[in-house]
């Protein structure tokens, strides 16, 4: 084969052409060529506009009949964001210039509904820069476990990706489009990214909450999410869920309780309180400290709270001035009482429908391990244990710093 | 192709057919005539054909027929005149020898008229001949059965200038020239010491170039002087016009794209390398010394490194080498991210990326190529310039036409930046030919990433890491010391650890002299303290 | 010529540790944690002390014949005909444990890199390669050992460390796991992982000074067994076992949920995979390095390289043979637990023997 010049060329010059060209690159997709799906909504969808593309199936589903869901994607438009700085595109220019491309499928699942999005759009989708996901609170109150499903086999998908709970339909979410960035996803990504900073809410990303349902004798817990004036998204609260289904939320403060409970810094909350003889104060929660115990009381867990709360004065209405301890201990008096009930009356509700984000079960689980393999054999025996748990909370209240004015 | 594989073959093994120079071997064991007239007509006959052949006929003392032969373009006629004829013709002689013999006895001469340094003696044609053509002058004298062979040659040479490829910002700005001599003299002007050996030798069939090697006497390891005296007398070809040809031919792994040996144009760095127990090879007619054995590490380090300050010279060193990786690896991450795993971009960077690329026609792969082979083109074209424009075309042409290309939209922003980073720094690697080895594996691990992303750029890698792990110059391993481990070494590969704090010759030379400075229970010698006043005589210079 | 390097005691060392962290470390949480829930560190830990007495024996076995290796001494103590058999045994399962772990490695690579490519091109790559690099010398194979086991032993190390803020030490209560049923078997199975480490006894005539090989060992394993700890502590604590029973991958997906703060670097696992690609490089090096050198010793083959080359059909046809992911793992659970039993067992044997038989430290002439 070697033997001629001729031969000699065709096996230097063809083989590697072939090789180049017949053989690798498998998996090449370039950057420019993918759909690069940033956001997700999913929405129940309602009879009327529910369209059956059977991009998955022939016949249609009898268990799936009637439960359709709708899926409306933010898709990234390689070449309307400019590299380097430049004007933001938001700024005076319509919905029209918006650099990303927002588009509406209908499917049963999840991935058909993607199935349904690719048969219509011309790039290979990929979900690797997926960012965040919303879902109503609709399909929340019916179950998230087919919804995780889905994300959770799909290698794509990050650990670190956003799960929010909208309170009405999620799919606004998609248009949204503040002045502060250029791309809408991008900005309830930072919008999440800098309330964790701040100590607005916990790092609770949809892996966190993929753990906590998994584990015996925790819940999981959301992001609870609002619409306002259009542009703002407002963090309307924290949904709780039990058995990936979701039972109630709270309301803003209480995820500052929440992350009291926890023990979570940094703290980011600012609660108001009436203080008799001084007036309407202002405190500015600095840092938590939590312990939680867990004593053996007639062969039952009960779980001890004691909750060290640091603060300090931002606002003082009224002509009231606090000059001296005593004012000082009044008002984090007023405020232990305050969060006490702030505290007792989360725990009490959370007991009540049987969700425990807060994680005692794991506590007991850990720290008595004979009362828990005796007792819980499964998720439903510690969601019906919880109910009943004792829990008992003290509250220490401190003010550091009262700021520069009395 | 089988005929290549054999000639490497029977290359490996050293086994090689003589090359003649016809004359010469025709002539090698022929004697001078004892009669002036038939040696000349003899030599004419040899070498009358070149026209720059002269014979001068003349008497000694004015009674004894004599000769100097020579080539008029090689010897120094000035010396012809100062040194040979005019003691030989000098008229007072005549006076002091009134000897009754009709002869005149060649030792005579030598020991008494002639004032010329190097004069050998021999009746050997072939010694004669070669002599000849080396530009030496013949001195035959009439009844003599010997000649002599006088060293006369007229040297043309450049004068010493800082070298063009080794520039440094402190140290010396001496630089070898193509003169075999002047190079001795530069590094044995370094080397003052009675244990510096010098071995000279011609190679090369028809250029008959000289060929010296230099070590240190109980520094460098014997063996390796050995090995390199066999090698180089084992080359058997036309001619060496360059140390580089030399290079070729002693390495240990000719098809390795890496050097094992390492060339410089700097004495004071060949001076260092005698000092760690390395061999240095000179030629006459080159000005790049070589020195082996030599390893990946010379890739980064220079001069300057040693002559500014240990701080410096660490952080420096360091810098150099992640020039060094990046010029590597750059172009061929960049790839691999863009085609086939985006996820390792920030988002809001990657849409930006997809954005700049969205106008370019071609993959990512064949974009990285093209403009690194224009790159290439561009950077040979460099070196042919003269200075002037070289200089300027080299920085513009990068700029200029790599922004033309992101214009013209067959190009994207990120892509000319990586290629120009890349690009600088492998200038930044200080020895040329492994600068050219590193930009040469660049587009395999390209074509790589083109074909399996990450992992591919990974693959490529652990096979260079494999080759440079297996290779060896002279029998060293050549990413020692990382390799096999040696603490002692390493205080100078990554950082340049203070020159008190290096005081062991690396061991992978197995010198005898291990130890660079005395070791720490050393006391100093009471008996002979250091002399510093100007009063005292001193062995100076 | 310059002499060689002999192989000193670090670089045997480096061996070790290079060639136990390979494939299983992906997916050794996993059997951990369904082996003992919130126990895995101490399966991890039982699995150690395991390979650890295996590995020791084999290392004091031979420390006793610095001159040979264990093909020739082995026939020496029971027989030509018993060693051989134990010989291509051991040859054997190398070559397909070798298959097995390339196969593994496939997998992952398929599922997280390079999904469209198929299989027997990422695999034939690497083959490729460890059939190129297998046709050195054993001082060079210590070469390349101790040449990547900085980045393998660094990563881990970063890793643990920048995943630190997302552990919850709730997670790893309690000790001895809620429900310890499969300890004793996770901890074979992890174990198992370990084996690989067997083609010290080939280092033994090349070193420097034999006896040290027992120190090394200890060193290899315990550094290795550190790494593993770390591991395994990670991603219980990250995630809490009834997740990581859940994941495939669970040290990648803790290396994922890894982020420098600020999220100066996402996505670390690109980094994580890239040198775990270097470090199941290193233990394929090992195994089939070992299939090699065994096969040459048992034969009586002049050298090496081209048993390198014709080994390959044979690891490469054993890597394509499971059908899917789950008829990989039960057929590769028996096939690793014989592996570990082999491994152990053999030079116990040796060790008992040769200890009947009064041979004590070193000099060769009078073991004669």
């Amino acid at each position: 084969m070697l033997r001629t010049l001729k031969g000699f060329l065709v096996f230097v010059v063809l083989v590697p052409t072939m090789v180049s060209v017949l053989t690798g690159c498998w998996d090449k997709l370039e950057i420019e060529d993918r759909a690069l799906i940033l956001a997700m909504a999913v929405d129940k969808a309602s009879p009327e506009e529910q369209v059956d593309e059977h991009v998955t199936h022939v016949k249609p589903i009898k268990s799936l009949q009637g439960k359709m869901i709708r899926l409306t994607v933010q898709i990234a438009v390689p070449g309307r964001v400019p590299l380097g700085p430049g004007e933001s595109s938001g700024a005076g220019e319509g919905a029209s210039n918006l650099p990303v491309w927002v588009v509406k499928v209908f499917g049963y699942t999840i991935d058909d509904a993607l199935n349904t999005l690719q048969q219509q759009i011309a790039d290979p989708r990929t979900l690797i820069h997926l960012r965040v996901i919303v879902v109503s609170e609709e399909v929340a109150k019916s179950g998230l476990g087919d919804v995780n499903d889905y994300f959770r086999r799909n290698p794509q998908v990050r650990r670190s990706t956003w799960l929010l709970i909208s309170d009405r339909e999620a799919a606004p979410f998609m248009d949204v489009a503040p002045p502060l960035e250029r791309v809408p996803a991008l900005y309830l990504l930072a919008m999440l990214q800098k309330a964790n900073d701040m100590g607005k809410f916990p790092a609770d990303f949809v892996g966190e909450f993929w753990s906590s349902e998994s584990k015996l004798g925790q819940e999981g817990y959301l992001p609870f999410v609002s619409i306002r004036q259009k542009e703002n998204i407002l963090l309307k609260g924290l949904a709780y869920f039990k058995d990936s289904k979701m039972v109630g939320h709270t309301n803003a403060l209480e995820i500052g309780v929440f992350m009291g409970i926890m023990g979570y810094n940094p703290g980011g909350y600012s609660p108001l309180v009436e203080v008799p003889d001084i007036g309407v104060v202002i405190l500015n929660v600095l840092r938590r400290d939590t312990k939680r115990q867990i004593k053996m009381i007639d062969g039952e867990p009960h779980v001890f709270l004691n909750i060290k709360m640091e603060t300090s004065i931002d606002e003082v209405l009224s002509e009231a001035t606090i000059d001296s301890e005593s004012k000082l201990k009044k008002v984090e008096e007023e405020f232990r009482h305050t969060s006490y009930d702030a505290f007792e009356n989360l725990i009490r509700r959370t007991q009540k429908v049987n969700s425990d984000i807060f994680g005692f079960g794991e506590l007991i689980r850990a720290h008595e391990r004979s009362y828990w393999n005796e007792h819980v054999k499964s998720e439903s025996d510690w969601e019906r244990l919880y109910g009943e748990l004792p829990i008992t909370t003290t509250v220490k209240v401190v003010v550091r710093r009262i700021g520069l004015t009395e | 192709m089988r005929n290549w594989l054999h000639k490497y073959k029977s290359y490996k093994q050293r086994t090689s057919v003589p090359i003649p120079d016809r004359i010469l071997d025709h002539y090698r064991d022929e004697l001078i005539d004892i009669r002036l007239p038939v040696t000349i007509s003899h030599l004419r006959t040899i070498l009358g054909e070149n026209d720059d052949f002269e014979v001068r006929e003349f008497r000694v003392f004015g009674r004894y027929d004599a000769a100097v032969v020579f080539l008029s373009t090689m010897a120094d006629l000035e010396r012809i005149n100062e040194q040979i004829l005019k003691p030989l013709m000098f008229s007072d002689n005549n006076a002091r020898d009134q000897g009754t013999e009709d002869y005149l006895k060649l030792n005579d001469v030598m020991n008494n008229y002639l004032n010329v340094a190097l004069a050998v003696k021999t009746n050997e044609l072939g010694l004669i001949l070669e002599g000849i053509m080396i530009g030496k002058v013949v001195l035959v004298i009439d009844g003599n059965e010997e000649a002599l062979v006088v060293g006369c040659r007229k040297v043309e040479k450049r004068a010493i200038e800082q070298p063009q490829t080794e520039q440094v910002l402190r140290g010396p700005r001496e630089g070898f020239i193509e003169l075999l001599d002047t190079n001795l003299n530069l590094l044995r002007g370094r080397l003052r010491t009675t244990d510096m050996r010098v071995k000279i030798s011609p190679i090369g069939a028809r250029t008959k170039s000289k060929v010296a090697v230099c070590y240190l006497e109980g520094v460098a390891n014997p063996k390796l002087v050995q090995e390199t005296l066999r090698r180089i007398s084992k080359i058997d070809t036309d001619g060496i016009l360059d140390s580089g040809y030399i290079e070729q031919f002693i390495e240990d792994h000719p098809l390795s794209p890496f050097p094992q040996v390492q060339n410089t144009e700097r004495p004071d760095k060949t001076a260092a390398a005698l000092l760690e127990g390395r061999v240095a090879i000179l030629v006459d007619g080159s000005p790049f010394a070589l020195i082996v054995p030599a390893l990946f590490s010379q890739f980064y380090q220079t001069v300057d490194d040693y002559t500014e300050r240990f701080l410096m010279g660490s952080f420096v060193r360091l810098i150099r080498l992640m020039a060094l990786i990046f010029s590597l690896i750059f172009p061929s991450l960049y790839v691999s991210v863009i085609s086939y795993n985006p996820e390792l971009l920030p988002t809001d960077f990657a849409v930006a990326v997809a954005g700049g690329r969205a106008g370019v026609p071609f993959p990512a792969v064949l974009e990285v190529l093209i403009i690194e082979i224009s790159m290439e083109v561009l950077r040979e074209a460099t070196i042919r310039l003269p200075q002037l424009i070289g200089g300027a075309l080299s920085v513009v042409g990068v700029l200029v036409v790599g922004q033309a290309a992101v214009s013209a939209g067959f190009a994207s922003p990120i892509t000319i930046v990586i290629i120009a980073v890349t690009t600088i720094g492998s200038f930044a690697t200080p020895a040329y030919n492994g600068a050219i080895s590193l930009r040469m594996l660049r587009f395999p691990l390209i074509i790589l990433a083109g074909i399996l992303g990450l992992y591919g750029v990974m693959v490529g890698l652990i096979l260079i890491a494999n080759h440079l792990l297996f290779l060896e110059s002279f029998g060293a391993p050549y990413l020692y010391p990382i390799v096999p481990g040696n603490w002692e070494a390493m205080k100078d590969t990554l950082i340049r650890g203070p020159l008190w704090w290096l005081n062991k010759r690396p061991s992978y030379l197995q010198s005898y002299d291990g130890n660079r400075l005395p070791s720490d229970d050393a006391k100093p010698d009471s008996a002979r303290p250091l002399q510093f006043s100007d009063k005292e005589e001193t062995n100076r210079d | 010529m310059i002499r060689a390097y002999p192989v000193t005691a670090i670089r045997a060392t480096a061996v070790v540790i290079s060639t136990i962290i390979g494939v299983g470390v992906l997916s050794f949480p996993k059997i951990a944690a369904e082996a003992a829930d919130s126990g895995a560190p101490l399966v991890t830990l039982a699995a150690v002390g395991i390979a650890f007495a295996g590995l020791v024996i084999l290392a004091v076995l031979v420390r006793r014949y610095p001159k040979e290796n264990i093909m020739q001494f082995g026939g020496r103590l029971i027989g030509k005909r018993v060693a051989r058999c134990f010989n291509l045994l051991l040859i054997l399962f190398f070559a397909t444990s070798t298959g097995l772990s390339l196969r593994e490695f496939g997998e992952v690579v398929i599922e997280v890199l390079l999904p469209e490519t198929p299989i027997k091109f990422t695999i034939m790559v690497l083959l490729l390669i460890t059939v190129i690099s297998c046709r050195c010398t054993v001082i060079k194979f210590s070469y390349v050992h101790s040449f990547y086991l900085p980045s393998i032993v660094a990563i881990s190390f970063v890793m643990f460390f920048a995943s630190l803020k997302n552990y919850d030490t709730v997670n790893l209560m309690p000790i001895i796991g809620n429900h310890p049923d499969g300890f004793w078997k996770g901890a074979m199975s992890i174990a198992a992982l370990f084996q690989s480490a067997f083609v010290l006894c080939l280092l033994i005539p090349y070193m420097r000074n034999p006896n040290k090989i027992v120190a090394s060992t200890i060193w290899g394993v315990g550094i290795s067994g550190i790494i593993f700890l770390l591991i395994v502590v990670s991603s219980i604590s990250t995630f809490g076992a009834e997740e990581t029973k859940h994941l495939k991958f669970p040290t990648l997906e803790a290396a994922r949920s890894a982020t420098i703060p600020d999220g100066a670097l996402e996505r670390l696992d690109g980094i994580f995979i890239i040198v775990w690609v270097i470090s199941v490089f290193t233990t394929l090096f090992s195994t089939y390095y070992f299939s090699v050198a065994a096969s040459k010793e048992t034969f009586g083959l002049r050298d090496h390289r081209l048993i390198s080359s014709f080994l390959l059909p044979y690891v490469f046809i054993v890597s394509l043979l499971p059908r899917d992911v789950f008829i990989l793992t039960s057929t590769g659970v028996p096939i690793y637990r014989f592996g570990l039993l082999l491994t152990i067992g053999y030079p116990a044997l040796l060790l008992l023997i040769s200890t009947f038989r009064g041979h004590r430290r070193i000099t060769d002439a009078s073991n004669a």
